[in-house]
């Protein structure tokens, strides 16, 4: 099972990093003349209205799709564990600080902001990652946090103390490890949120320009073609599906593996 | 003294919300003018018109603070695609979103609870596993995607359900919010089923159902007496906090089935810089999920004797 | 004139009468229909809902003094007939014994007052820009109503038949912002009234039993918006939904094949193009902007985004426009046919042979990105390389409208009357060469000027001419590159049937069970 999630993975990194010299076609190319017809041997997911072909985009547009939910997933990563460490290791003001600012931050209404700020604002996803790292860290850092203070309270934290070790060691080197299960669980949760949310934004038509190649707003742009080329919809939304019910499982396993070898 | 620093914290949200919303919006290029003139040719008095009535040649702070002097009053505006008091708009649209996510919630919790303490019960054996299997499934999938399925599928090949609209009367209008809950729940029963199982094995490994088992009362009895009622906490949360998502986030649901709701509503108001409709629909938004994170603490009280015994000490 | 473009003429003036259904008879005729829109009517006053959606309900509930035949001539409605003392001035009799909805007497003061309003500032009219040439508006006696134009203007009937719609004063006056809302609604001697205005769940009408005309042979109509194209398409299918205006010819092909829906396209009065900011840059040269005319391979555009419905367009005119001015005999102008050889010829005798970069904004919803996709690739053969700029579509419209870095933009307009004083004056003159006009070329003279005033007030041949002049102009010195124009469609269950044309105000009131 696990291997089968790695190499699906895998393949989806290897798309998009180098899908764009995989394709067959050049995912631009138009042929107008064509139009959109389903699959051939010349085309093997057929080709969308302006006579794309649709393999091509899928490859080029891999790069796009997975590149900015790894990116949230990083952010939110990093923002989360750092303060949610800080803030169940060190408490006091810092932790009040970081916790009514989690609080606030909570109660806003996420998909709201999120399509109030990349309605109005537009461009690209850049505000669209930066919104939507804003609005998962606080919920991560609620959990990590409350981690820390209970492994903070163990034997081994205590003799690390006693020892005399700087706090930024004993945070990141004795309760990290601790915490990793959760950390590396909520990073792939993460990740298929943000897969997801893009994916709903392109379907609303707010983020990337038309004609990016990017698997999201293929599904969107492609969706009147369902009669013509279904796959130039459905490709791009069952690759979706597969990446983030992937990350999902691979999550999922990890969390339950490195819990079991963990200190827990 | 906690419920005054709630309310602080509520009012402070709210603010600060409606301050980013009304700075964004008016800051962006463009503004309602071009949604007045209906895109058309227009005269130069047209135009001047237009800017005096809106106050478009004032500054930003001015024109903020107008807006929030006559907010506090009650008086939200008017919207300016449709010419009706922003109150009237969203009152029209408040129950077909209402109606939708508080029938989302339903299935979420009818199908997810009873799948999560299933697959706990069970855990390990193949009725966990599908059922894991299943939600992550469920969870992975693009709502929009599963709107669209469930269109060709149930409404169009099956012809079960209609295609689009809230319908008009009561049965009516469960009939046609049928699918669209079912989009909307699918993900969120999965969360439900992982939360729930979660919390029942964590459970399971404590001392006190150790004990009743022990004591040899009967498995079904053990998991749903002591299991369910200390796990209802964690799904109460995320209940609570689904309930608010979907008030506000059901927007790709209602835009894939035709629904007049709020989230459609938002939508088509960012894009024409409606921005009294914006600011009323995002307080809203706020408002629900501080009055629902509210509730949830007062269920905690009334569920967990833990809380209630600390509450009163404190 | 090409023999495509005679059919296209000819099929104006087509009244599109469907066939019998030859389905089963079992089922009695309805006389109730549910007709979807693409997007939401937002007012049922022309005033503030100058728009596909809202206008026709609001054809179908208020009554305007005149309309438009078949041909695109004024023709009667509430006014019996109508003279011209001198050409500056109208003078218009009202139809007898005509009542609104609610029974009240139509005067000639209400009449008169639902002109006199779109001038008034303080409505902020979306029409205004139709009656700038209206001086005063009067009632003469009990039926007549006097309108003074401040120079004769010809097109003044074809506008008045689209934007004079009458409501009673007393409403108007008290209503000069939200009349036609939900809330305030509106009152009209059409064949119907208004049941239910709700912008949750549509608009319902009935029909007016007081109605001065011919009764509608459907009881009540009911409209609702599906903003999905898909989801639109799927509740058709079903029979949820009986008829609908919002979809698109680009997607003909998943229409026509329908089962028991007929789709009827008719021409549209509309013209796609590119505008060329001629004031500065590259564009500015004149053969950098041939070059572009003959590079663009405006065939394949136009069967790309109307699937045949629609045809390339050889003039900034829309055909029914030519089709009213010139009947079968339009003059033959300057063309600059897709040729890629022509196109780097006259690039290379531009100062820049070797091409250029260009950066262009566009929408990124609708049909712009489309367009604009097709052109930079045909550009691009000829080594002019454009950049495209997506923003929401609501920032480009205001960008536009305040003519901020134009340089190529699509444009895709669409008029309500057969004049083309509607369009011209928009394109090529000065004054609409400023922020929130409509000349995004920025092309135009005192000469142009000049010819626009002329044509303002000419009449007969001498109209002919001048438009023939303009338009030869427009076509020697490229500031637009007319794409395409788009054929209107309408969706419609085999069980009813309807008239549709390019000038037909009351859609709604001709439709009727099939078979009658």
């Amino acid at each position: 099972m696990r291997a089968i999630l790695l190499t699906v993975l895998s393949l989806a990194a290897v798309a998009a990093v180098a899908g764009s010299w995989l394709a067959p076609y050049d995912p631009a190319a138009q042929d107008l003349a064509l139009g959109a017809v389903g699959p051939s041997a010349a085309h093997w997911l057929g080709t969308d209205d302006l006579g794309r072909d649709v393999l091509s985009r899928l490859l080029a547009g891999a790069g796009s799709a997975l590149m900015w939910p790894v990116l949230v997933a990083v952010c939110t990563t990093l923002l989360s564990t750092t303060l949610g460490l800080l803030a169940g290791y060190r408490l006091g003001w810092v932790d009040t600080l970081l916790m009514r600012a989690a609080d606030l931050a909570i109660a806003l209404p996420g998909m709201l902001v999120l399509i109030v700020v990349v309605g109005v604002v537009g461009g690209g996803y850049g505000w669209a990652v930066l919104a939507m790292a804003v609005l998962f860290t606080p919920g991560d850092i609620r959990v990590i946090r409350s981690l820390t203070l209970a492994q903070r309270e163990l034997a081994y934290a205590e003799a690390a103390r006693t020892l005399g070790l700087r706090p930024s060691r004993i945070m990141f080197r004795h309760l990290l490890p601790n915490v990793a299960p959760t950390v590396v669980a909520n990073t792939l949760l993460s990740f298929v949120a943000a897969l997801v949310a893009l994916a709903g934004l392109s379907f609303l038509g707010v983020g990337l320009p038309a004609g990016t190649p990017d698997w999201g707003l293929m599904v969107e742009e492609n969706r009147g073609l369902l009669d013509l080329n279904p796959w130039a919809s459905i490709a791009p939304a069952a690759l979706i599906t597969v990446v983030a019910c992937a990350a999902t499982l691979l999550g999922d396993r990890a969390f339950e593996s490195l819990s079991k070898g963990g200190l827990r | 003294m906690a419920v005054v620093k709630r309310l602080c914290a509520a009012v402070l949200l709210l603010g600060v919300l409606s301050v980013l919303t009304y700075g964004l919006l008016a800051a962006a290029p463009g503004g309602p003018e071009q949604v007045l003139l209906g895109g058309r040719p227009s005269t130069p008095e047209t135009r001047a018109a237009i800017r005096e009535q809106y106050h478009l040649d004032d500054p930003f702070p001015v024109r903020y603070a107008r807006w929030l002097g006559d907010a506090l009053r009650g008086d939200f505006g008017t919207s300016i695609s449709s010419r009706e008091p922003v109150t009237a708009v969203i009152a029209d649209r408040l129950p077909v979103t209402a109606g939708l996510a508080g029938y989302a919630l339903v299935l979420t919790v009818v199908v997810g609870v009873p799948a999560g303490l299933a697959a706990a019960m069970r855990r390990g054996g193949r009725l966990d596993q599908g059922i894991t299997l299943t939600s992550l499934v469920a969870l992975s999938i693009p709502p929009f995607a599963l709107s669209i399925l469930l269109l060709y599928g149930f409404a169009v090949a099956l012809g079960w359900f209609p295609v689009f609209g809230a319908g008009d009367t009561p049965m009516d209008r469960i009939v046609h919010l049928t699918l669209p809950a079912i989009a909307l729940a699918t993900g969120q029963a999965a969360i439900v089923v992982r939360q729930m199982r979660a919390a029942a094995l964590d459970l399971a490994a404590q001392d006190f159902l150790t004990f009743a088992r022990a004591r040899g009362l009967p498995r079904r009895r053990v998991w749903v007496s002591y299991a369910l009622r200390n796990a209802a906490l964690p799904v109460l949360t995320v209940g609570g906090l689904l309930l608010a998502a979907n008030l506000t986030g059901s927007v790709f649901v209602e835009q894939a089935f035709g629904l007049h709701g709020l989230g459609a509503l938002l939508v088509g108001a960012v894009g024409q810089k409606d921005i009294p409709v914006v600011q009323a629909l995002v307080l809203l938004g706020g408002a629900i999920v501080i009055v629902v994170n509210l509730l949830i603490d007062l269920a905690y009280v009334a569920v967990d004797p833990r809380v209630r015994h600390k509450a009163a000490a404190a | 004139m090409t023999s495509a473009k005679a059919a296209t003429a000819a099929a104006v003036v087509l009244a599109l009468v469907t066939a019998c259904s030859s389905g089963g008879a079992a089922e009695p005729a309805r006389d109730s229909l549910v007709w979807a829109t693409a997007s939401p009517p937002n007012s049922l006053d022309i005033a503030h809902g100058f728009n596909n959606a809202s206008t026709l309900i609001q054809s179908a509930v208020l009554d305007t003094m005149l309309t438009l035949d078949t041909r695109g001539a004024p023709a009667p409605r509430l006014a019996t007939e109508w003279t011209q003392p001198d050409p500056a001035t109208y003078l218009f009799t009202l139809r007898k014994g005509v009542r609104f909805a609610d029974g009240t007497p139509l005067t000639a003061d209400d009449a008169a007052f639902s002109l006199r309003r779109h001038l008034d500032p303080k409505v902020a009219s979306q029409a205004a820009s139709y009656f700038t040439t209206v001086k005063q508006v009067e009632a003469v006696g009990a039926d007549q109503i006097k309108v003074t134009l401040k120079r004769p203007n010809p097109a003044f009937l074809a506008m008045a038949a689209i934007a004079w719609q009458v409501t009673p004063r007393k409403l108007a006056e008290a209503h000069p912002q939200d009349l036609g809302s939900p809330e305030v609604g509106t009152m009209g001697t059409g064949p119907f009234k208004v049941a239910k205005f709700s912008l949750t769940s549509g608009v319902v009408l009935e029909r007016n039993a007081s109605y001065w005309g011919r009764p509608p042979a459907l009881r009540t109509v009911e409209f609702k918006t599906i903003t999905d194209p898909e989801t639109l398409r799927l509740a058709v299918r079903s029979g949820e939904v009986d008829a609908t205006d919002g979809l698109t010819v680009r997607d003909a092909r998943k229409w026509t094949g329908l089962p028991g829906v007929r789709t009827i396209f008719y021409p549209g009065n509309n013209i796609g193009y590119l505008s060329l900011a001629v004031t500065s840059g590259p564009l500015k040269d004149l053969h950098v902007r041939r070059a572009i005319a003959h590079a663009v391979n405006r065939r394949a555009v136009s069967d790309l985004m109307t699937s045949g419905h629609g045809a390339p367009a050889t003039t900034v005119l829309p055909a029914p426009q030519l089709a009213a001015l010139y009947g079968d005999s339009p003059p033959s102008l300057p063309a600059h046919p897709y040729d890629v050889q022509r196109a780097k010829a006259e690039l290379a005798m531009s100062a820049y042979p070797q091409g250029f970069e260009l950066a262009v904004p566009y929408a990124s919803t609708g049909d712009s990105g489309t367009v604009m996709q097709a052109v930079a690739a045909d550009l691009a053969k000829i080594g002019i390389r454009l950049t495209l700029e997506p923003s929401p579509a609501d920032q480009y419209r205001a960008r536009v409208m305040q003519h901020d870095r134009l340089s190529i933009q699509y444009v895709n307009l669409a008029y309500g009357t057969p004049d083309p004083l509607e369009v011209l004056p928009d394109m090529v003159s000065r004054a609409a060469a400023e922020p929130e006009g409509f000349n995004f070329s920025g092309y135009g003279t005192a000469a142009t000027d000049r010819q626009l005033d002329a044509l303002a007030s000419a009449t007969g041949q001498d109209r002919k001419a001048l438009v023939t002049a303009l338009l030869t102009e427009v076509a020697e010195q490229v500031p637009y590159i007319p794409l395409f124009s788009t054929d209107y469609a309408v969706a419609l269950s085999e069980k009813f049937t309807g008239t549709f044309t390019t000038w037909s105000a009351d859609v709604i009131a001709s439709l009727r069970p099939a078979g009658r």
